[in-house]
This record gives structure tokens, sequence and C-alpha cells, in this order.
């Protein structure tokens, strides 16, 4: 999902921009009230920060489809430090992974969109939707990373429609896009699954106060 | 008497093993089938179809620069994540002493 320079167009990578800068402003705020309040916020900051740069440039290979994706871990960071905190570690695991060639940095700002913001609200509120009806941790989790990593990829191909299309051809532009990561996703989205499943099952049997003091999750978890 | 690994520290270890097998059979197909390159590639062929946009990067690496750099960037982001996992967890969690033993 990483979007190279030179192919969004200047209005989007603006519009892309603000929208980051937003969230990032609302993560660092709530960054510096977490940390206050609680010692172990910044480690496990730290810690999800690493392990967000890792997982989303982790490119497995699929030999059915003939190529490699990587899956993306904010639905995991989202589900242990908080939403908006993640949109932050996410940008600054993108703007790292510009030095090993992916992405760029006019698109930072669609990149950080597409995988801190989309990718990780649209995991978080899956995974909070389920505990609320009392479906198990590594369910929710699981599911959460699954439609988490699918939404970054849909995401990103609409950002790439909307950026080159014209009138009336978003739609069809955005098919094409999507079908060009689609096949090559799913597996790899089944495998975000099964490790955001085992490592927030573990934590919450090892660990369950980690997952109390995960801002949002606090009102249900 | 000191028993290594629970059963759900088993569990997740056997998943660990799956995904890095899944990963190694994929690389295994890679280097009999090609290159198996990446979806943003794809995406980036399909642009310059639709309109004629040169994706472009501000860092390249060759092959060898790839690999090293993703060798080193992975060493350190392990060795930032090892260090707090074990602030966090503590360094024995592996480890779980059956009572009266």
């Amino acid at each position: 999902m990483h979007i190279a320079d030179g192919i969004l167009t200047g209005k989007w990578i603006a519009i892309t921009y603000a929208i980051t800068i937003l969230f990032i402003a609302i993560g660092i705020r709530e960054i510096k009230k977490k940390s206050q309040e609680n010692p172990e916020y910044l480690p496990k900051l730290a810690l999800m920060g690493a392990a967000v740069f890792v997982i989303s440039i982790w490119h497995i290979p699929v030999p059915v489809t003939g190529s490699s994706s990587h899956p993306i871990g904010t639905p995991l960071a989202a589900i242990l430090v908080g939403g908006f905190p993640t949109v932050v570690i996410s940008t600054i695991g993108l703007f790292f992974h510009m030095f090993l060639a992916h992405g760029g940095l006019t698109t930072i700002g669609a990149n950080t969109l597409n995988m801190g913001i989309i990718g990780t609200f649209s995991g978080l509120f899956i995974y909070l939707a389920l505990r609320k009806i009392g479906l198990s941790f590594w369910i929710s989790a699981g599911l959460a990373g699954f439609v988490g990593d699918m939404f970054t990829y849909v995401g990103t191909a609409f950002t790439l429609a909307l950026s080159l299309g014209t009138d009336g051809n978003v739609m069809a532009l955005w098919k094409i896009f999507m079908m060009g990561f689609a096949f090559t996703q799913i597996p790899l989205a089944i495998i975000e699954l099964i490790f955001t499943a085992g490592i927030i099952h573990y934590i919450a049997n090892k660990k369950s106060e980690l997952l109390n003091k995960s801002g949002l999750g606090d009102r249900i978890v | 008497m000191i028993v290594l690994f629970d059963k759900f520290t088993r569990v997740v270890l056997i998943l660990w093993i799956t995904i890095i097998s899944i990963t190694c059979l994929g690389a295994f197909f890679g280097i009999n089938v090609g290159d198996l390159g990446g979806t943003d590639n794809i995406v980036e062929e399909i642009v310059v179809e639709v309109s004629e946009k040169e994706a472009s990067t501000p860092v390249s690496h060759g092959d060898r620069g790839e690999n090293v750099s993703f060798t080193l960037a992975g060493l350190f982001a392990g060795i930032i994540f090892g260090y707090f996992w074990i602030t966090l967890f503590g360094g024995n969690m592996f480890y779980i002493k059956k009572e009266g033993v």
C-alpha cells in the first residue's frame, strides 16, 4: 500500500496531509496525557512502534498470485495503545520506510491516511463492537486485524482512483487498482488475523492490565 | 519442577512456526517460479497505463542494498521491540514454576 512519489496530484497530496496532521495532533495530545497517567504507556508505545514498522514492511510472497505484499500491524497497535497514538507511530514508521525505498515524501500523508487512520480505526471499531457483544479477545482482535488490513488496501485503491480519476471514472479506476491488490492481500489479511488474535489473546492471559489501559478499550475491556 | 512454556505459549509458538513456514514456502516457490514482485509495483504499472504518471522514490537501492537495509531495519526494530518487551513483561515470561513441586 506504499504509494510512491510522483503518482498523486498536488490537490490530493494537500488533502491527505491535512487530514493526517489533524489526527497526529490529537494523537500527540493523547500520548502526552496517557504517558503522564501511566508510566508503562511510553514503553508500550515504543514497542508497538517497532512492531508496526517491521510488520508493515514484512513482504510475504503469495505464490498463487505471483506477487507479494505485507500486513499492516496497526489494528494490533490500536487495541494496545489506542487509535490516535497509532496514527503517530504509523507516520514515524512510514517516514523510515522511505529510506527502504518504500513510499515517498509527498505521499506520507496518503499512506498514513490509509494504513494509520483507515486501517487503524476500521480495525479498532470492529474490535470494540465485537467485544461489546461479548465475543472473546482473540476472535475480536483477529477480525479487527483482518478488516483493518483489507480496509487499508480499499482506502489505498480509493486514494489512487480519486487522485488519478476524472469525472465519472473514479469507481472504475478503484476496481482496477483494487484488483491489483485484492487477491494477494486476502491471504495476508488471514495471516494478520492469526497473529493479531494470538498476541492479544496472549496479552489478555499474561498481562491483561496492558489491555485495560488502552484508551478507547477502557470502556468495554 | 520448571515447566518450559505453558499451553497458550505453545499454541502461539505453533502459530508463529506456521506463519514462518508459509513465508519459507512462499520464498521457495518464489525462487522456483521467479520474482514475486510486490503489489505496489503491480499497481504502479497500472498507474502508468491509466495516467502515464511515473512512480519515483527519494531513496532507491539495488537488490543487494535492499536486502542489507531490510536486515538492518529488522535488527534495530527487533532490539527496540525486545528491550521494551522485557520492560513490560519481564525476562522470565516463558517459565511457569509449578506450585508445590
